[in-house]
Formats: structure tokens, C-alpha cells, sequence
């Protein structure tokens, strides 16, 4: 692994940004629901996990209900995250409450300071839903300027088809690297590709990538 | 036109097309199912497209009329498997309105009350089988009597829960795949009460002998209506787009 650099948790996906996200880079994973983006999520912490980093997973829904989930997608890790959940967590996570979260999130990763961290944040679409816009863009600007303070990485799902596309493309904007998963049309045939759309020190890569998920984990191979 | 013919269209039109239209929005909703990975959204696709080729396919030959025990045996299954099917569609969407609600609200403590509602259907089974070898014991007695509550409860506990489960999400994809199937729901409703109007009340005549005859074209425009929903309403199950042509 280059310096600067932390694994996705997906080797095939390393390759492709060059070796992992970048360091202390937020990093935005975009797509509908059941495409799968939860799955980047659960590699990206499980790597860090396994390398000894502090990883930290922000959820709306209970804890058991993201281990199943995590289950379905051959993850069976014996080292778990700190929870900030909806339920089961060893913090409570009440998606309505702006504030309180922005203080949990950043005692976490002051309490953490020194180490690597990596956060998965899967309530985004909730808070865009529950808050204005302009509350959520204030409380993500305060969230990455912690995330860079504290060594973090932060990884963030957003849900394609709840909101409006405007505020789809602000949030592209403000995060250092925005990966989609979309479903496309080849005739009659579904197929899920996956686009680096913008990633921090990583040329622009117009293309479209294949991606399938077995139970060893994802395998992300170029479009053609 | 000889009655012969207008027997053909009808059911030409009025089953065969359908069908094929069926049989079509269940091969997109396999086709959706195997490019998602979220294991409650596949199971979603997955009875979407069961429903799809039960109502288009298996509702028609359930209405066929049988005189043998296995032919009526083998309606009655039928019948059981399309109960089965969209229960089973009514009880996937339920995790998927949830976690498309930004509050994750249960709905009518669904959890529990889908056990009870899927013994009810065990029962259902076992009446349709019951049936089958006594064919009286539908129509007369306690038979009759809890017949119709045991095959509805289901689907009248079911259909608020999904009305609220659709009020509270937040994803306009779902909504519009459940707006479009309830679109099918309210065409089979209404075809079915205008036939009923028709038979009843204009002609006189029952159902029974009305099934294959000129009143059953009034099924034609609707269930081509309904066929095309059902279609409408698998494409809806996730949002698609059609590749740049200069992608590479």
C-alpha cells in the first residue's frame, strides 16, 4: 500500500484509484437502493479492521440488521466497529438530531486521535430528508474539516431516487471522490456498472467498470 | 362474425396478449433482481415477477371451469399459488418501504403479524385441498362461511400496511413501482364489477355461463390496461439508464 493511501477493502477497486482512497479524503458512494453500495462500506471498514484501524459506523438501523446484511455479503467478521446506530449500538444515533451527532462523531475521532480512522456514514439520505439542504452541506463542511484533522477517511452512501438531482450533484461536489453504482440497459439485458467519477489525486477516468459481488468479496473489471 | 370467432378474439385478446405482456414484466423484474445485490430488494424483484406471471397466466386458467377432481384440484393449487405469490410480494415491500422511510418506523408491527397472517394462509391450503376432494363443503356450511375470510385476511391486513409503508417512503421509485401495481389491482376490480354489471343486471345471466362468451370482452381493454401496469410497475422497481453511446 503507498503511503497516503487506504485500502477500499477491494483489491480489484484499489487498482483502479491506485492503490486505495486517498488519505484523509471523504469519499461519496452513490447509487439505488440495492445496487449494493452499503457492500463498499462493509469491505472498506472489515480492511481497516483488520489493519488495526479505528473504525467507527454511522447507521440508522440496528446494528443486527447491518450484520445481516453484512452476513448476506459472505462477511463474517470476528472484530467489529464502534456503533453510532439506530439500535445496538454503543451510541444511539437519532437521525433527527443534527447536532448531537455532529458532537458524538467528533468526540469519537478526538477520543481516537493518533490512530487511523475510518468512518462509514449510511444515514446520509435520512438527514438530507429530515434537514434542509443547507443544514446538511453546513454540518458536512464541520465533518470533513474533523475528518482531516483526525487522519480520518470518511466513506458516505447516498441513495439515488430520494432526492432532487440538484442536490445529488451538490453533494458530488462537496466530497474529494464520488463513486456511482447505476443499473444500465444493453438491449435487454440489466447490467450494474460502477464509474469513478471524480477521486483526489487520481486522473479523470471516463469509463465505466463491471462490478459483481460473491461471497469472497467484489470483483470490479473494466466495461467493454 | 360467428360466435366461434368472437370466442377466439376474446380470448386471444383478452388472455394470450395479456399473458405475453406478463410474462415480459416478469422477465424485466428477474432481469432488475439480478443486478441488485441488497438481499431484501432481490426478494422484492423476485415475487414482483412471480405476481406478474400468476395474475397474467395463472388467474386466467383458474377461471377455467373443471368437472374432474383433478382438474379442479389443480385450480384450487392454482389458486393457492397465486394467494401465496403476491403475499409473499405484499410481505417484501414491507423492508423496503421501511428503510425507505428516513425514520425507520415500523409499520403495524409487521414483524409479528406476517407469522400469523402466513398460518392463515396454511389454512387457505388446506381448505383449497379440502375442496378439491369435497366439493360441497365451499358452498354449504361453516365452509362457506369461512371460506372467503380465510383467503382475504391477508390481503386485508396487507393493504393498509402497504398504503402506509408507501406514505412514509421517501423513494419515488418505489412509489411509482407500487402506484403502477396498484393501477393493476384497481383495473382487475373495476373490469371484474363492470362484468358482474353487465351479466347481472343488463343480461341477466350468471358469471358461470357469461365466462366465454361476448360480456367477457369487457375483460379485453382492461386486462391488456392491467398486463401493460404490471409491466410499468417491474421497470419501476429500479432506476435505469441507457449507456452513453460513447462510453468507451
Amino acid at each position: 500500500m503507498k503511503r497516503g493511501l487506504v485500502s477500499s477493502g477491494v483489491s480489484s477497486l484499489d487498482k483502479l484509484l491506485g492503490d486505495g482512497y486517498p488519505d484523509r479524503s471523504t469519499i461519496l458512494v452513490v447509487g439505488p437502493p440495492g445496487i449494493g453500495k452499503e457492500a463498499l462500506g462493509y469491505w472498506f471498514t472489515q480492511s481497516g479492521l483488520l489493519q488495526g484501524d479505528f473504525c467507527l459506523y454511522v447507521t440508522r438501523l440496528p446494528v443486527r440488521e447491518v450484520l445481516q446484511d453484512e452476513r448476506a455479503f459472505g462477511i463474517e467478521g470476528q472484530r467489529v466497529p464502534f456503533w453510532l446506530a439506530g439500535d445496538g449500538g454503543q451510541v444511539k444515533l437519532d437521525v433527527g438530531d443534527l447536532a448531537h451527532l455532529s458532537f458524538n462523531i467528533k468526540e469519537i475521532l478526538r477520543q481516537n486521535a493518533g490512530r487511523r480512522v475510518r468512518v462509514v456514514i449510511d444515514a446520509l439520505s435520512s438527514l438530507l430528508m429530515l434537514n434542509p439542504p443547507e443544514t446538511i452541506y453546513k454540518f458536512l463542511a464541520q465533518l470533513f474539516a474533523d475528518v482531516k484533522q483526525y487522519d480520518a477517511v470518511l466513506l458516505a452512501t447516498l441513495e439515488e431516487g430520494m432526492h432532487k438531482p440538484e442536490v445529488l450533484a451538490a453533494m458530488q461536489q462537496l466530497f474529494d471522490g464520488s463513486l456511482e453504482l447505476r443499473l444500465y440497459e444493453e438491449g435487454l439485458r440489466v447490467v450494474p456498472l460502477l464509474r469513478i467519477r471524480k477521486m483526489r489525486g487520481v486522473p479523470p477516468q471516463p469509463g465505466y467498470f463491471n462490478f459483481a459481488f460473491s461471497r469472497g468479496g467484489m470483483e470490479v473489471s473494466a466495461y467493454v | 362474425m360467428s360466435d366461434g370467432l368472437g370466442l377466439f378474439l376474446a380470448v386471444t385478446l383478452g388472455d394470450i396478449v395479456p399473458a405475453a405482456i406478463g410474462v415480459y414484466a416478469a422477465y424485466w423484474a428477474f432481469s432488475i433482481r439480478r443486478a441488485l445485490s441488497g438481499r431484501i430488494y432481490r426478494r422484492h424483484a423476485l415475487w414482483l415477477g412471480a405476481v406478474c406471471v400468476i395474475i397474467q397466466v395463472g388467474l386466467p386458467l383458474a377461471s377455467l371451469p373443471s368437472s374432474s377432481f383433478v382438474a379442479t384440484l389443480g385450480i384450487n393449487l392454482l389458486v393457492l399459488a397465486l394467494l401465496v405469490f403476491v403475499f409473499a410480494f405484499v410481505d417484501s415491500i414491507v423492508p423496503v418501504a421501511r428503510r425507505s422511510d428516513p425514520r425507520l418506523r415500523g409499520i403495524l408491527h409487521w414483524e409479528k403479524v406476517r407469522f400469523v397472517l402466513w398460518g392463515d394462509l396454511a389454512l387457505a391450503g388446506i381448505y383449497l385441498v379440502y375442496n378439491a376432494i369435497n366439493p360441497t363443503f365451499g358452498s354449504a356450511g361453516w365452509g362457506a362461511v369461512i371460506g372467503f375470510p380465510l383467503f382475504m385476511l391477508p390481503f386485508i391486513v396487507g393493504a393498509p400496511v402497504i398504503l402506509i409503508g408507501a406514505i412514509r417512503s421517501k423513494d419515488y421509485v418505489l412509489r411509482a413501482s407500487l402506484e403502477w401495481f396498484g393501477g393493476r389491482l384497481a383495473v382487475l376490480l373495476l373490469s371484474g364489477a363492470l362484468l358482474s354489471f353487465i351479466e347481472l343486471i343488463i343480461l341477466g345471466i350468471s358469471a358461470y355461463n357469461a365466462s366465454f362468451s361476448y360480456p367477457a370482452l369487457v375483460f379485453v381493454p382492461g386486462n391488456i390496461l392491467g398486463a401493460y401496469c404490471l409491466y410499468r410497475s417491474a421497470r419501476s422497481l429500479a432506476p435505469t439508464s441507457r449507456l452513453p453511446v460513447t462510453h468507451h
